[in-house]
């Protein structure tokens, strides 16, 4: 008799702990959030959806507990260095690092996509004309893996025959020094980004190649997480794309407040006119849709700068809230 | 047999540690050999350590000529001297990758930078030990040597130069393994000549596509490149220093 009672207070106990387990894991998957979040992105404009979120401090509002960090990093490949390290849980970069990343074996995806843009190749010195003029020259990317380099073995392969005709001048210098070095005349040309671009054309540099001619209008920035982290933390991870896209909002219906914004992350200079200018130029247009994601895979795969897991469609490479918004 | 061990427990690390299982922060030694192997015989690690030892050798060798002729104003002048003893107390404490940017400033990005960088990481060791070898020459060799009415010239070369010997290989020593340090740290922050990189820029390439066992394979490499050099010394003092008695092997 008392075996039994012991037996039924036994699988009592038992069901009372499978139900609150089953409870407790049920919330935890909707209410969880990380105790800590690095962010990092990189110097440039395209940034800007993340760089309104730090000012804003929507996460830091929405999340009072979380400890949050804002990092900015010189390149995509130390943002990806961190990322594998685990020391950042949201990384910012260009397509080219990050789908090397993804061929190499990350598991890692887009959360959201912040722009596209017309990526300019820069040169001051007045004798160089064509493409051709840049071998043997000096040409600055932020690395070599960089979708700036990408693009200039995309031109290269296009005007000169092989995509690595341009590749022994190749540097890898973050855009702030690139810009210096071209102004300087230490190197002969810079591929950079908005604003980098903008602020050389009014320094008197000149626009050698534009990237939307050789790969059409293309995805330039996107914000990156690890599966892992995404199904760990699935509904702050779609949460995340929602403010993200929040501030893309912002930056088409209220340009002055966003030039605003940048202009006080930069220190005060450019100025937000400067910026409000920049926002509008064609060259940069803010989305969270993808476009061109597989169209640069399939060049960087073709002229080896991809070496392993190709994605078989752009689905491949974006986290489910990116879908719905009719990629390539 | 300690060899064994070691290679031993890093085959272990690599299959059981949760970070050593991960392919792209860490490589077996098994993986490393493979990439050791396809990078000589593609040519790409060879390529990478031609160019190494080449700046290394110009620039070594640059600085090692600049500093005899330093040492040899500083014998024979008493200004030479003090200003050589004071240059050397400035610029030797100075880690010889400190000059790159200012190098780089100077001379643009490009092969002269490092150089530079280099003849300056070297200089001051062989100066440092010339001197020093000089000073400790026998005294009563040199007072023959003046006795005899020995020029100047030949008294350094004759006398002074054999009699610092020892000194010399020291000096030399020093500065390839500070010169060879300065230039690896020079090519990784450098970074970036893609098609005339040496080893340092082969381990940043490799680290841009992840590609984690040709960084071992590298420093694999440089690991090598760091016994032969030490065991050429060794041979050198065998056959010089030690075969005339100057100096117990």
């Amino acid at each position: 008799m008392q075996k039994l009672r012991l037996a039924a207070v036994v699988i009592a106990a038992a069901l009372v702990a499978t139900v609150v387990a089953a409870a407790t894991a049920r919330g935890g998957a909707t209410a969880l959030v990380p105790d800590k979040l690095v962010i990092a992105y990189q110097p440039g404009m395209g940034y800007a959806p993340l760089i309104i979120m730090k000012s804003q401090r929507t996460l830091e509002r929405r999340y009072p507990g979380m400890q949050i960090e804002w990092r900015v990093l010189p390149s995509g490949t130390a943002i990806t260095n961190g990322v594998i390290a685990g020391q950042i849980q949201v990384g910012a970069m260009g397509t080219g690092p990050f789908l090397v990343g993804y061929a190499r074996g990350i598991d890692w995806k887009m959360i959201a996509p912040l722009n596209e843009a017309d990526l300019w190749l820069m040169v001051k010195d007045p004798n160089i004309r064509t493409l051709a003029d840049l071998r043997g020259k000096r040409i600055a990317t932020p690395t070599n893996t960089s979708i700036q380099a990408v693009v200039l073995r995309k031109m290269a392969e296009v005007r000169l025959g092989s995509s690595k005709a341009l590749d022994a001048g190749l540097l890898a210098m973050d855009h702030p020094d690139g810009m210096q070095a071209l102004l300087a005349g230490q190197i002969d040309a810079h591929f950079t980004s908005p604003p980098f671009q903008f602020q050389e054309k009014n320094r008197g540099a000149r626009v050698l190649g534009r990237s939307y001619g050789y790969f059409g209008a293309h995805t330039f920035l996107g914000a990156v997480l690890t599966s892992r982290f995404y199904s760990e933390y699935t509904s702050f991870s779609n949460q995340l794309y929602r403010d993200i896209a929040a501030a893309i909002r912002l930056i088409r219906t209220n340009p002055q407040k966003v030039a605003t914004i940048l202009q006080q992350d930069a220190g005060g200079n450019p100025t937000w006119r400067q910026f409000k200018q920049w926002i509008g130029n064609a060259a940069i247009t803010y989305t969270t849709r993808p476009r061109g994601l597989m169209r640069t895979a399939t060049f960087m795969n073709r002229t080896d700068q991809l070496p392993g897991r190709m994605p078989s469609s752009w689905t491949d490479l974006v986290f489910p809230p990116v879908v719905p918004t009719k990629g390539s | 047999m300690l060899l064994a061990i070691f290679v031993g427990a890093w085959a272990a690390y690599a299959a059981w540690s949760e970070f050593g299982q991960n392919d792209l922060l860490f490589a077996s030694p098994l993986e490393t050999a493979q990439a050791f192997w396809d990078g000589w015989r593609d040519g790409s690690l060879a390529d990478a350590t031609w160019q190494s030892l080449r700046i290394l050798l110009l620039g070594v060798g640059i600085g090692a000529s600049i500093a005899v002729l330093f040492t040899v104003v500083a014998t024979l002048t008493k200004v030479g001297e003090d200003a050589l003893s004071l240059l050397t107390a400035i610029m030797n404490p100075l880690p010889g990758v400190a000059m790159l940017p200012l190098a780089m400033l100077w001379f643009g990005l490009s092969t002269k930078a490092v150089l530079f960088t280099l003849a300056n990481a070297t200089i001051w060791p062989i100066a440092i030990n010339l001197t020093s070898g000089f000073k400790t020459a026998n005294p009563t060799i040199l007072a023959v040597g003046r006795n005899i009415g020995l020029s100047s010239v030949r008294l350094v070369s004759d006398v002074l130069a054999p009699a610092a010997l020892p000194n010399a290989i020291t000096g030399l020593k020093t500065a390839w393994a500070f010169g060879w340090r300065t230039l690896i740290a020079a090519e990784l922050v450098f970074g970036v000549v893609g098609g005339e990189g040496g080893l340092g820029n082969y381990i940043n390439n490799a680290k841009l596509y992840l590609f984690t066992p040709q960084m071992f394979a590298a420093l694999v490499t440089i690991a090598l490149l760091g016994v032969v050099f030490e065991y050429g010394f060794t041979l050198l003092e065998r056959r010089t220093i030690v075969k005339w008695g100057m100096q117990r092997s």
